[in-house]
């Protein structure tokens, strides 16, 4: 990481992420990464149980929909020498030529989001509940993501209702060949979360579109990323993480 | 292609393994607490953990009954699609049937398998003894 940004997280534009191999710096830059974008990455995720012998094999495959996604978006390169003076991105199908790992890592670094680990005390707010990420978003400086702490999302109190749907949603299922033999395939419960993050989001802090703060409930429906919605609802209806601060550390 | 909330025939026998397994591992548990001591059919018993017969998505669908059939209990404001209750009246009959095999104790409550002579946590007598019958009906 090249250090915390202060500043807003641009929601809109191009988006870069950049990372080293061996030593030497590659950027991919994307458009924007749209929600109908993400919906299709999660509607290609799968995870799946099977019964093997006396235990369950599970199957999860979330990278084959993230490198479509990669290769969809993808709108230049840099890094990449050129091979007899001719660029990479001037050959057909250019982002299908990228080594498949080099788009593997891009796809996970646009998915670089997660609950904040500074130590926040938890107030009482009677109107909303406050979700805290830490993302890295885009990169200035080749081989380095920029990070953005403490982005807050704050929601509505859920109903009851609201915990039900998540609950259902975690619980949906498909079985093929058979109930006692078949697998198990899970129900992209993502899609519902984002839903459900649309139904409850208030404010949020810390993201921008065309520099300028988030102002209104609904510019935040439309405009706040598809996987920063999942992770801060997932966090909202999440169980208390009690594991003590030196043991996650250690893990 | 199931849907186990649908289907409640083999979503019911589910259920009864769900419960049925419950009362394993509340008794495994207490087992494992006296293992160093366990006589060796108890230590068989550990060894022998039983398998879940039914594909995964069965549990967690009996699982997410059980969720929101507690939070209706406790008042929560929420309300039931008609595959839920269908569903859930299949986990229920369930529920009575694994009852009927494990009554609980008249003094502590604890369930216990249909038949046993003891209560496998306070000791309380369940079944009077034949020859104890037959002397009082002598």
């Amino acid at each position: 990481m090249e250090g915390t940004q202060s500043v807003l997280l641009p929601l809109d534009g191009e988006r870069a992420v950049s990372f080293t191999d061996r030593g030497h710096a590659l950027t991919f830059i994307f458009r924007r990464i749209t929600q109908a974008e993400w919906l299709k990455v999660f509607a290609g995720v799968c995870v799946e149980k099977q019964k093997d012998g006396e235990g369950q094999l599970l199957t999860l495959d979330f990278d084959s929909a993230l490198v479509s996604m990669v290769e969809a978006n993808l709108v230049r390169v840099e890094g990449y020498k050129a091979k007899d003076g001719v660029e990479i991105t001037a050959i057909p199908n250019w982002q299908q030529r990228i080594r498949p790992g080099h788009k593997l890592l891009a796809g996970q670094l646009l998915q670089s989001v997660g609950v904040s680990d500074s130590d926040r005390e938890y107030s009482f707010d009677s109107e909303h509940d406050e979700v805290v990420l830490d993302a890295a978003w885009g990169s200035s400086t080749p081989g380095k993501m920029t990070e953005y702490r403490g982005l807050i999302h704050r929601f509505k109190p859920a109903t009851e209702q609201q915990y039900k749907r998540y609950y259902r949603a975690l619980s949906e299922s498909r079985v093929v060949g058979g109930s006692r033999t078949g697998r198990t395939i899970y129900g992209n419960r993502r899609t519902i979360l984002i839903e459900l993050y649309d139904d409850l989001i208030a404010e949020v802090d810390g993201y921008s579109i065309g520099g300028q703060p988030l102002a209104s409930r609904e510019q935040i429906v439309q405009e706040m990323d598809g996987l920063h919605k999942v992770i801060s609802i997932a966090e909202l209806f999440a169980a208390p993480d009690t594991t003590p601060k030196e043991e996650t550390a250690a893990a | 292609m199931i849907s186990p909330l649908r289907d409640t025939v083999t979503l019911r026998a589910a259920a009864l393994e769900f419960f049925r397994l419950a009362l394993y591992e509340e008794e495994m548990e207490e087992l494992t607490r006296r293992v160093r001591h366990a006589q060796n059919a108890d230590r068989a018993r550990l060894a022998r953990e039983p398998g879940l017969t039914y594909a995964d998505g069965y549990y967690v669908a009996i699982d997410y009954l059980l969720t929101i059939e507690e939070m209706k209990e406790q008042g929560c404001d929420i309300t039931f699609r008609i595959d839920e209750l269908r569903a859930l009246a299949a986990v229920r009959s369930a529920r009575t049937e694994f009852q009927r095999e494990h009554p609980p104790c008249p003094r502590c409550s604890t369930l216990n398998a249909l038949g046993a002579q003891r209560c496998r946590k306070c000791g309380e007598q369940l079944i009077k003894m034949k020859t104890q019958r037959m002397q009082a009906g002598a």
